[in-house]
């Protein structure tokens, strides 16, 4: 079959130009949801390497994407261009358009700073800032100048300690180092210090590989309560958390969009030969 | 999907082989079954008993299919056509279990027929729908083995001819009892004509897994049928 990622695709509009599903198919039940993000012919280039090559895709609001592929298939690449991660990386160029709302974040104009606050960003490994709890999640509001006084602070800490999860096991011990909590704990403080700014997106970008299983399921949780006030991008090689946390799941190989598309029919019924191949684990 | 069946994990091929194997065991042993029934239907000197024996490997297999699907699932997290082909496994296995299930009521019923010295004879005119039941059976567990969707389509089309036979056996013996008067042996024929009817059924129902666990697609509900016995 062909690749299909010059085409633009949205699980949850109809489009004439995303044949998601084929006309004599039974359509899979997904609910309607508008788009957060609309990304629009992506290339990214590191030096002379194509690492993305002319992605289109449109993310859908309040709800867990996944972004799942073999290492080197671009997912993270692409995943950082939805807060211009990638400008921190040397001799890396990002081409297209990425439109959120009424800015195209690919704008060199955009200031990543605003764009990273309305952006969100979780990392692999827990990386806490060697403060105390409370200063690591009052870090942003801070210097987002969204705090102007000690009670606002307060109540931005404990707010976003309790939608992280993780107030009732910090509450009486926010000035005590960061880097003293568990590997868990430090992943939900990241969080809550990435959703202390309220951002509308929040990108995750492998958060459960550095944990054990039960705290990978409370991150999982997490994830499905954030849902209905966040979009959330997750990339990640677990399969099964992919399959359990998203709704609409994109496959990505070579630098190319393969399929994306609800979960359930991703992983039930692929379309494409190479997404059948890589999540059944076959010889592709 | 036309993927590459390997796997990267060899220690999985090699369960989906293990669980292939049971089904195509139970479909084999199953067939035999209805074949030995099928030829000696009409034929008095023929003693089926020691077949019913058989029934019971034919269950335990069946046990041992829906053990090792639990194992494949819990353990290897199949996913796709994988999910699929394990999934339908236990549905096979459950039909043909059912389909040993039927041969042996036959069995029962002819052994009945014979123990009231009644007449056996009268089950030779079976040989049409036990012909085509048999023809069924036998194609339905070759596109299994080959995991071929066209063929076993080609099978679920063909259970209305199937009910046709049977709809002629039905109606001759109903005739008949209506002119002679009804007898053990003409109520013993309609029972097992109605059981291998219900063995084609059953053949329809294992041709849909197949279509179902290659090619991701139901087969339309609104196969022809033509059993007027059931309208």
């Amino acid at each position: 079959m062909a690749m299909t990622s010059d085409i633009g695709m949205s699980p949850a509009m109809p489009s004439n130009t995303a044949p998601m599903v084929a006309a004599d198919t039974v359509a899979v039940a997904t609910e309607a949801r508008a788009t957060k993000i609309s990304a629009r012919n992506v290339n990214v280039f590191y030096g002379t390497m194509q690492a993305i090559k002319s992605i289109s895709l449109d993310i859908p609001a309040q709800s867990i994407t996944a972004f799942i592929g073999p290492s080197g298939c671009g997912k993270s690449t692409f995943l950082r261009c939805f807060n211009r991660m990638n400008d921190v990386i040397p001799n890396c160029r990002v081409e297209g358009e990425i439109r959120m709302g009424d800015i195209n974040i690919n704008d060199p104009s955009n200031d990543p700073v605003l764009i990273r606050a309305r952006v969100g960003m979780v990392f692999q490994k827990p990386n806490p800032f060697p403060k105390s709890i409370f200063d690591n999640v009052v870090y942003g509001p801070r210097i987002h100048g969204m705090v102007a006084s000690k009670a606002e602070a307060e109540a931005i800490v404990e707010d976003s300690l309790k939608r992280a999860g993780l107030w009732n096991e910090v509450h009486d011990r926010l000035y005590d180092p960061a880097t003293g909590l568990s590997g868990g704990q430090q992943q939900r403080l990241c969080i809550a210090r990435a959703i202390a700014i309220s951002p509308e997106v929040l990108l995750m970008d492998e958060p459960c590989s550095a944990l054990d299983p039960i705290a990978t399921s409370v991150i999982e949780e997490l994830m499905h309560e954030l849902r209905g006030n966040y979009t959330i991008i997750i990339v990640t090689h677990s399969m099964q958390q992919a399959a359990r946390v998203s709704q609409n799941t994109a496959y990505f190989h070579l630098g190319h969009l393969i399929e994306f598309g609800d979960t359930k029919q991703i992983f039930m019924r692929p379309q494409q030969d190479q997404t059948e191949a890589y999540i059944s684990g076959k010889i592709g | 999907m036309t993927t590459n069946n390997r796997h990267i994990s060899t220690a999985f091929d090699a369960d989906l082989q293990a669980l292939d194997a049971l089904v195509e065991k139970m479909g084999k042993l199953a067939l035999a079954q209805f074949v030995a029934v099928s030829d000696s239907l009409g034929q008095p000197a023929t003693d089926l008993s020691s077949l019913l024996a058989n029934d019971k490997t034919i269950d335990d297999l069946d046990l041992a299919v829906y053990d090792k699907t639990i194992e494949i699932i819990a353990l290897r997290s199949p996913q796709a056509e994988d999910l699929r082909r394990i999934i339908t496994a236990l549905k096979l296995a459950s039909y043909i279990e059912r389909i040993g299930d039927y041969t042996c009521n036959i069995i029962k019923r002819r052994n009945m027929m014979t123990a009231d010295g009644g007449d056996i004879e009268s089950l030779a005119p079976l040989t049409s729908i036990t012909s085509v039941a048999t023809a069924m059976l036998t194609d339905v567990l070759d596109a299994l083995g080959r995991r071929d969707a066209d063929k076993a389509k080609a099978v679920w089309l063909r259970d209305v001819e199937l009910d046709e036979k049977h709809g002629e056996i039905y109606k001759a013996v109903y005739q008949g009892m209506l002119a002679k008067g009804s007898s053990p042996a003409s109520i013993n024929t309609l029972f097992i004509a109605k059981n291998i009817e219900r063995i084609g059924d059953f053949c329809t129902s294992i041709a849909e897994q197949i279509y179902f666990a290659v090619t991701g697609e139901m087969l339309d509900a609104t196969r022809p049928k033509a059993d007027i016995t059931s309208q």
